[in-house]
């Protein structure tokens, strides 16, 4: 397992797709910053924290699951147009750890993302605004809560992005299907409760410093669920699958 | 900020005893492929989960013993092999001579034989045993040879004379062959660092080996290069093509295929032993339908 | 009792109403260079993707090493190299990178090995070129070296042949010799190509519409495809006792309507209606016969175009 983790983890190193979504991202966050400071009106407004532009970046919906979206797509539907997918399987490696190494790596890659564009925005911030705000361990500790909530939302996201590559096993349906997803069907469904159980949509509620004991439950459970679930629905499919 | 603390510590203590199990498991799958490989005929060798210096290269080293290992089971079954061979073609050697006695000996029972037959019967019954004891002196010579019981003696050997010698004990051999021998012997003497008999012996065997097998003459020279001396025996074979060229130095190889005459088919494979003893080298190649046996050796220096 | 590295029994794939292999039963013995031959869709494939663990047989059993279920085959997938259909290759890397992946997924300890076996398959000076710009017949050279990478006992090749030049197809046969002879690699090759496969294969296995038609040894193959003189005699008796006792050969078949089959003394056809002659056997007709390989295996094939 260690060996297929180590393998993987290599081809998402050398993912073109992958680092140039990190790249993208922390260009297009750092922009917003600094896009923010050059009107003077929203920065007489805000005065935000250095804290709290972290804060916001997660509040905006689309930016990371698009580049989740993108890399998750490439990384695995390469394997299945080159064929190199048959590689561990025809090793004698079982499908199911095939499917979970896949899975880490897969939400490594996108605690990554999470983590470059908050280094982005936040050195990006301090640059443009100077430190504001109090800074204290308490904080800190906030912080990091909200990030330990985020990853999970996150990661729950990516086995979505997983599931539906390993299900649609070429990168023009996969690319649409996911994209779909989350554009379409998220500005449809957005704001209601279905959406937020079934698509994770509005991740807002928790992405602030004291998010009510509530909405950290039921995100916590919903993403949850949806991780097991499309982890097993997913890993089922892989392992009837037949590779041509 | 003491939970921190204890949290930092439990982690820590979960990061250590993490590393541990995988080490504990790395060694138990190395010990299992190790059985696995005693037990079954694989290729498999050391394969890691893990990537840590010393287990890596502890599993190369393994990896090299488990290749010796395996080649060193390869050569013995070969050698095991070979010896069945070896052995088949001794008995096959000597049953021919012992059957053509017994056959005689059946007519010379016989009574309705004449006494002139009879004595001719004797007579080759007589050359028969001679063949037999001949030949079974050569088994032992080249047992001889070949165990590490045969030292040789090194001296300053004269090539020219030793070479004349041999060439001169076999005249009456030549003439019965109708063929003279072409001799080149330059007339400065050639030394070389050697063992005189096992010269001697090389010498003798590839004569012999040219008037059983040879036709046509047979050109004898010896000659001095910069470094090496070169002494080199030809003869017209037409039989002998580029692959056989490389097994005549093999023992109990013949080119006569059904074994008929009395060769064992050693009388080479001790030329080449030899010259191997003596740090010489010994090459063998057809060239239009000649065969040369070409011998070198390095020079030996004389310091006036 | 010979090792068996592979048996299956009554391996069968069904998608839907198609049924691509059909109760197959095949049979590799250890040592064995087993060629796998078969047209186009006879399900050749399907069978390799099978043995490989890559598709779920409808029906049946496969056998690896000895040994059956799932647990067992996936151990025993380990000990198997294979290319099926393509050599599955990363594009963006260079050559030494495939290899350098494929070694971390074997957990190879040695990276020296991969330049060894590089050598060993004649891709030593490939540098930093991206597989993409890889002929055809340096990609194969380089799936031989990914499966090689494993020190597999068995080998499992889907056409490998398959786009080499002349050359190459000749280094291919005697790697693939050598490492049979030398490390006593089991291999199963599928091709087109009869006559590259004759002159290797010690085991065939004929396939025609998923179903495997017969299995036999190379030697079997050689006495089916024996060459023979025809005869046709005016008696046939004194002409087996003429090629008995003159000829001194009892490798002949008498065959009903006075025609004798003789498989020895084929380049004596000359002498041997002169002595027929001299005993008052009268010849009416004599010819050189024998399948030669491709005819055998059309016929074994049903015939008809192939593909």
């Amino acid at each position: 397992m260690l060996n297929l983790l180590r393998s993987d983890f290599y081809k998402l190193k050398r993912s073109k797709t992958f680092l140039t979504c990190l790249g993208i991202l922390a260009l297009v966050v750092a922009y917003i910053i600094i896009d923010f400071s050059s009107s003077a009106y929203t920065k007489e407004q805000l005065s935000p924290s250095t804290f709290h532009w972290i804060y916001m970046l997660f509040q905006v919906p689309y930016f990371i699951p698009v580049c989740q979206a993108l890399f998750i797509t490439m990384l695995i539907t390469n394997e299945y147009s080159t064929g190199t997918i048959k590689d561990s399987v025809s090793l004698g490696f079982s499908r199911m750890k095939i499917y979970l190494s896949k899975l880490i790596t897969v939400s490594v890659g996108s605690i990554l993302i999470m983590i470059v564009s908050i280094f982005s925005i936040g050195i990006t911030s301090i640059f443009v605004f100077g430190i504001y705000g109090a800074f204290s361990m308490v904080d800190l500790l906030l912080l990091v809560r909200m990030f330990l909530i985020q990853a999970l939302l996150y990661t729950a996201y990516g086995s979505i992005f997983l599931m539906i590559a390993f299900l649609i096993k070429n990168i023009g349906g996969t690319m649409a299907f996911s994209i779909f997803f989350i554009l379409i069907l998220g500005s449809i469904i957005g704001n209601s409760s279905w959406g937020r159980i079934l698509l994770l949509m509005d991740f807002s509620p928790t992405s602030i410093p004291h998010p009510q004991a509530v909405d950290i439950g039921i995100t916590t459970a919903v993403a949850l669920s949806n991780l097991v679930i499309c982890s097993g629905i997913g890993g089922f499919i892989f392992k009837k699958q037949d590779i041509k | 900020m003491l939970w921190l603390i204890i949290i930092m510590l439990i982690l820590v203590i979960g990061v250590l005893s993490a590393y541990i199990l995988l080490y504990k498991r790395e060694i138990r799958s190395i010990v299992n492929r190790l059985q696995f490989i005693r037990e079954h005929d694989t290729n498999k060798k050391i394969n890691l989960q893990i990537k840590v210096k010393e287990i890596n290269e502890l599993a190369i080293q393994l990896n090299h013993l488990i290749n010796y290992y395996k080649t060193e089971k390869i050569a013995i079954s070969k050698a095991e092999h070979k010896f069945k061979e070896e052995i088949t073609n001794i008995s096959h050697d000597l049953r021919t001579p012992l059957t053509s006695i017994a056959g005689y000996v059946q007519m010379l029972e016989s009574e309705n034989t004449p006494a002139e037959k009879k004595a001719e019967y004797y007579n080759i019954i007589r050359r028969r045993i001679d063949t037999l004891v001949k030949m079974l002196d050569e088994f032992f010579e080249f047992a001889r040879i070949e165990s590490d019981e045969y030292v040789l003696q090194f001296e300053k050997v004269n090539v020219n004379n030793v070479l004349a010698d041999v060439i001169s004990m076999f005249y009456y051999d030549f003439l019965s062959k109708c063929e003279e021998p072409s001799i080149q012997i330059p007339s400065n003497p050639i030394y070389i660092h050697a063992d005189k008999d096992a010269l001697k012996r090389v010498f003798q065997n590839l004569i012999k080996n040219y008037l059983n097998h040879g036709t046509r003459k047979i050109s004898i020279s010896a000659k001095e290069e910069e470094n090496h001396v070169c002494i080199s025996f030809k003869n017209y074979a037409p039989d002998i093509d580029n692959t056989d060229v490389e097994k005549l130095f093999q023992r109990f190889y013949t080119a006569d295929k059904s074994r008929t005459k009395s060769s064992t088919g050693l009388g080479l494979a001790i030329v080449k032993n030899l010259i191997t003893k003596m740090n010489g080298k010994i090459k063998a190649e057809v060239e239009d339908s000649i065969l040369v046996i070409s011998i070198t050796f390095n020079r030996l220096e004389i310091f006036k | 009792m010979a090792e068996y590295i592979l048996q299956t029994f009554g391996l069968t794939k069904q998608y839907g109403n198609y049924t691509a292999v059909n109760n197959v039963n095949m049979k590799i013995k250890k040592g064995d260079i087993y060629g796998f031959i078969g047209r186009n869709g006879a399900g050749k494939t399907t069978m390799i993707r099978m043995i490989t663990g890559l598709v779920t047989p409808t029906k049946g059993e496969i056998e690896l090493f000895s040994r059956k279920g799932e647990k067992n085959m996936n151990a025993g997938l380990n000990r198997i190299g294979s290319i099926i259909e393509h050599p599955a290759l990363y594009p963006d890397f260079t050559g030494y990178e495939n290899m350098e992946l494929r070694g971390k997924l074997l957990g190879i300890p040695d990276k020296k090995m991969i330049g060894s076996i590089l050598e060993v398959v004649g891709l030593n000076d490939i540098g930093k070129k991206k597989v993409k710009h890889f002929s055809l017949g340096m990609r194969q050279r380089l799936g031989l070296a990914l499966a090689l990478l494993g020190n597999p006992d068995f080998l499992v090749l889907d056409e490998p042949i398959n786009g080499l030049d002349p050359e190459g197809i000749v280094e291919m046969r005697k790697l693939l010799k050598k490492l049979n002879e030398e490390q006593g690699i089991t291999i199963l090759i599928s091709s087109h190509i009869l006559g590259e496969l004759s002159k290797m294969a010690t085991r065939y296995g004929v396939i025609n519409n998923g179903t495997l038609v017969e299995e036999f040894t190379d030697q079997e193959l050689k006495l089916k495809c024996r060459k023979y003189l025809s005869l046709r005699v005016s008696d046939s008796a004194r002409a087996s006792m003429v090629l008995e006792d003159v000829f001194k050969t009892a490798n002949y078949e008498v065959m009903p309507d006075n025609v004798i089959l003789v498989y020895d003394l084929l380049n004596m056809s000359g002498e041997i209606c002169l002595e027929l002659a001299k005993n008052n056997v009268k010849i009416y007709s004599i010819e050189s016969k024998g399948d030669d390989l491709e005819e055998y295996f059309m016929k074994l094939m049903g015939g008809g175009h192939y593909a």
